[in-house]
This record gives structure tokens, C-alpha cells and sequence, in this order.
């Protein structure tokens, strides 16, 4: 049983290191990624979604790379229609 | 879990990481997320070639070389050599993403980054 969690917390290290390589290498190609979407991004590229998908919608919706969040007070019912998109 | 139902919750995940939608604008939030559910879904691409990524990468490196920015090269070199013990099948595909998603890294780059 130990030996069991000893192994996962090893794996869980081992696939931390592999998210820090890789935020290394997207800092050094100027993807402007953090390391939560990062992570969030390699989860979706294993769950089967192609990387140019996943890399279109960051170019034309500008999700990717631009994690500032607007401060708004806005409601529901007063918001605007226009989806940044 | 589901396929979908995986892929929605790291969608929503993503949205919240990363879309300038406030949280209070649901309707705007939801539409986002249905839109880009579909766009992933609705893929046409072939298989990343693991060769070629690699081919990229190693340009990229000679690139820096050559425009006089052998420490960005060397670090990448670096990056990539240390990346070998935990490369596993979607390895490619990600270096692949972060290949797309790539902004003029020769002239923009920064190693104090």
C-alpha cells in the first residue's frame, strides 16, 4: 500500500517536472502561456483534441495568452451581445 | 466520465484560465463554451508527424544560432535534452501546440523571461 502511494507521488513529480520543461519551452517560443493553461492544455491534447485546434482557437478567439480578466460589474441582463470570439 | 463531458469540464477550466469574460456575464460564458466545444470537436487535422515537430525545433535552435542568439538556442537545446526522460505519446502533440501557438520567438524572445 505504501509502496503504492510512494509510486503515484513519484509519477505525480515526475509529470510536474515534464509541465515545468515545457512552460520553460513555450516561455522560450514566446507562446505566452501560464502554467495552469498549459496544464489545462496538455490535459486537453491527451484527451484526444489535435493541437492545431486547440492552438486555432487561442489565435482567432484571443483565449489563449491573454489571461487578463476584464473587471466588470455588469449583470446578466445588461450585458453586451458581442462575444469576443 | 464521458468524452464530452471531459471535454467540456477542461473547456470550462480553460475559459476561466484564460477568456477576458467576466464571470457575472453567464450567457456570454456559455456561448464561448458551446462554440468552443464545437470547434474542437469539429476536427479535421492529421496526426501530428513527430519527425517534423522535431525538425521545427531543431531549426528554431540553428535559427537563434545564426541570428546571434546562441543563448536562446542553447536553452532551448537544454529544455528539449531534459524533456527526453519524460517523453511519452502526446510528447509531439504538445511540442506541436506550443510550435502553433509560438510568436516570433527569434525576435521577441527574452532568456530573462
Amino acid at each position: 500500500m505504501l509502496s503504492f502511494a510512494m509510486e503515484k507521488s513519484e509519477k505525480q513529480a515526475a509529470a510536474q517536472q515534464a509541465v515545468d520543461i515545457l512552460h520553460e519551452i513555450s516561455t522560450i517560443l514566446n507562446c505566452q502561456l501560464d502554467r495552469r493553461t498549459l496544464s489545462i492544455c496538455i490535459s486537453m491534447i491527451e484527451n484526444g483534441v489535435k493541437p492545431e485546434a486547440l492552438a486555432m482557437i487561442g489565435g482567432e478567439r484571443v483565449l489563449l495568452g491573454s489571461s487578463k480578466r476584464e473587471p466588470s460589474n455588469e449583470e446578466d441582463d445588461q450585458e453586451q451581445m458581442d462575444i469576443d470570439l | 466520465m464521458s468524452y464530452l463531458s471531459e471535454l467540456a469540464a477542461l473547456t470550462d477550466e480553460l475559459i476561466d484560465a484564460v477568456a477576458a469574460v467576466p464571470k457575472t456575464q453567464k450567457r456570454k460564458l456559455q456561448s464561448l463554451r458551446e462554440s468552443t466545444v464545437q470547434s474542437l470537436l469539429n476536427q479535421n487535422f492529421l496526426r501530428t508527424n513527430q519527425f517534423e515537430v522535431q525538425n521545427r525545433l531543431a531549426g528554431l535552435v540553428e535559427r537563434f544560432r545564426i541570428i546571434n542568439r546562441e543563448p536562446l538556442g542553447d536553452a532551448l537545446e537544454q529544455r528539449l535534452d531534459a524533456l527526453k526522460p519524460h517523453v511519452n505519446d502526446f510528447t509531439p502533440e504538445v511540442l506541436h501546440f506550443l510550435l502553433e501557438l509560438s510568436d516570433k520567438p527569434a525576435q521577441k524572445s527574452r532568456l530573462s523571461d
